[in-house]
């Protein structure tokens, strides 16, 4: 799978998730700084990406700071795919 | 010999990490020697407390079995059991000090012990004595039980596959955190203690951790006493006029610093010697009062626990909920998951009306603060406004200081 197929997937779920389509633009923003992920929506994201990439991902398997942008999501699901 | 309180155990300190310092200073493992030390350090903690050894005997014999039989033959069975089997000793201890009454109390179960109150004062439930009615209980126990939960759930979950006896061990027995946490971690633990760090990164982190042992001692020794003298605690204060109710808030808020500088001083202090060891403690407190609302505040208060209980209470409770798709509404799980994590966070402190209370009340905070940052337009107009921030951090700190209330028996005084 390509780099830029699964950045594609992980901005679409994300913007689907927050609501808010300008992160598409951002993805390097810190998405627990700003407010549009937390506890609950880190658990949501979690599951989506499972559901979209077919991939189990364990509560623990990634720390929060790996999953703090969109870049940083999409190193992560490289790792889960291989 | 009580950690962190008795000057025999500083001096003893001392006279430890001088050996660490050179192995570390040289570029080789600490780990061996630190495994010895811990060994005498628990067994100065323990000379006097024969049934507690004992229990703690028992406890690793009974954790290190399941762990090991998981690890090697994965049955399935024990993979669904397992983490309450491991729950098990700990469950027991709180059954029978709920019942006949517990002389470990919160010493080991959240707060560490502190400088000694003046005789009659109920901070007296602080402090470690011999072990009297507590079955499987001992100075520790609480905080072990998280360790061997995490490691075996990491299993079930394919994180972790291989692991050496030593290594567990030596992660469940670390003399520095022992008593009253911080909670590691065992990936990273073992990641750190089994590879020689490099002798300018052991300098660096020995540097670190002088610093942060030091810090800890001026929170603990000096301002937690100070404030320690500056109020007292009357669980039976009769309110008669205003004078009294002016009382009762000082030393509502005095507690609550005070608990603030002893806990924190406590956690500065053995994530500092666990530096001096090589190993990188995680930090427990990050300017707790500072809270904009209440998930700041936990994500600022005993963050080892509450990253612990939101890592494999409330993530894994969501995560199934929202996956078997139980609710309809996504505020549901969430609610439901901070009632659970809080209510057992009150359970673990122990089967008493006020721990009860006290989580309880911080899980229908934690809701509540949820579901109106979900559904408030006000809060999404105003969140990032100055004056949104000091009135949301007023509200906050006042609750949180009314529920430190709750957790010391100001308020139900059961």
């Amino acid at each position: 799978m390509q780099r830029s197929d699964i950045v594609d997937r992980v901005t679409a779920l994300i913007v689907d998730m927050t609501g808010e389509p300008q992160i598409a633009t951002e993805p390097n923003s810190d998405l627990f700084a700003s407010g549009l992920l937390d506890s609950l929506a880190a658990v949501e994201l979690l599951v989506a990406l499972e559901d979209e990439f077919s991939v189990e991902i364990p509560p623990t398997a990634v720390e929060r700071d790996d999953i703090r942008t969109i870049n940083s999501i999409v190193t992560q699901i490289e790792r889960f795919t291989v | 010999m009580e950690f962190y309180a008795q000057p025999a155990f500083f001096a003893l300190l001392a006279l430890a990490v001088v050996p660490a310092f050179v192995l570390g200073a040289t570029g080789r493992r600490i780990k061996p020697y630190g495994f010895a030390v811990s060994l005498a350090f628990l067994f100065l903690l323990f000379s006097h407390n024969v049934p507690g050894l004992v229990a703690l005997l028992f406890f690793l014999l009974f954790s290190t079995t399941i762990t090991f039989v998981y690890l090697r033959a994965r049955p399935p069975l024990l993979g669904r059991v397992g983490p309450f089997l491991l729950l098990l000793p700990l469950a027991v201890y709180k059954l029978t000090s709920a019942l006949w009454g517990s002389s470990l109390a919160a010493s080991e179960i959240d707060f560490p012990a502190v400088t000694l109150p003046p005789e009659g004062l109920p901070f007296t439930i602080f402090l470690p004595t011999a072990f009297s009615a507590d079955f499987l209980g001992f100075i520790g126990i609480s905080y072990m039980t998280f360790k061997t939960v995490q490691v075996f759930l990491e299993s079930k979950d394919g994180l972790i596959t291989t692991m050496r006896l030593t290594d567990y061990l030596y992660f469940l027995l670390f003399f520095a955190p022992f008593t009253s946490g911080p909670i590691d971690r065992s990936r990273r633990f073992i990641t750190e203690v089994t590879t020689a760090l490099p002798r300018a990164t052991y300098l660096d982190m020995f540097g670190k951790g002088l610093l942060l042992f030091l810090a800890g001692l001026l929170y603990k020794v000096v301002l937690a006493a100070i404030i320690f003298e500056a109020y007292s605690w009357q669980p039976t204060r009769t309110m008669t006029g205003i004078f009294d109710l002016i009382l009762l808030l000082k030393d509502t808020y005095g507690y609550g610093i005070y608990l603030f500088f002893d806990f924190a001083g406590y956690s500065l202090m053995a994530m500092g010697v666990g530096f001096c060891f090589g190993i990188r403690l995680p930090r427990n407190f990050r300017a707790p009062f500072l809270a904009v609302d209440i998930k700041d505040f936990w994500n600022r208060w005993h963050i080892s626990l509450s990253f612990w209980l939101r890592d494999f209470v409330f993530m894994r409770f969501t995560r199934i909920a929202l996956r078997r798709k139980w609710f309809t509404s996504r505020l549901t799980p969430a609610c439901l998951g901070y009632l659970l994590n809080m209510g057992l966070m009150g359970v673990w402190h122990g089967l008493t009306l006020d721990y009860i209370a006290y989580g309880l009340f911080h899980g229908l905070f934690l809701a509540g603060t949820e579901i109106y940052q979900k559904k408030s337009q006000f809060y999404r107009r105003y969140r990032d406004r100055r004056w949104y921030k000091l009135l949301s951090w007023a509200i906050t700190i006042n609750l949180v200081f009314f529920g430190f209330a709750l957790f010391s028996g100001q308020v139900l005084g059961s």
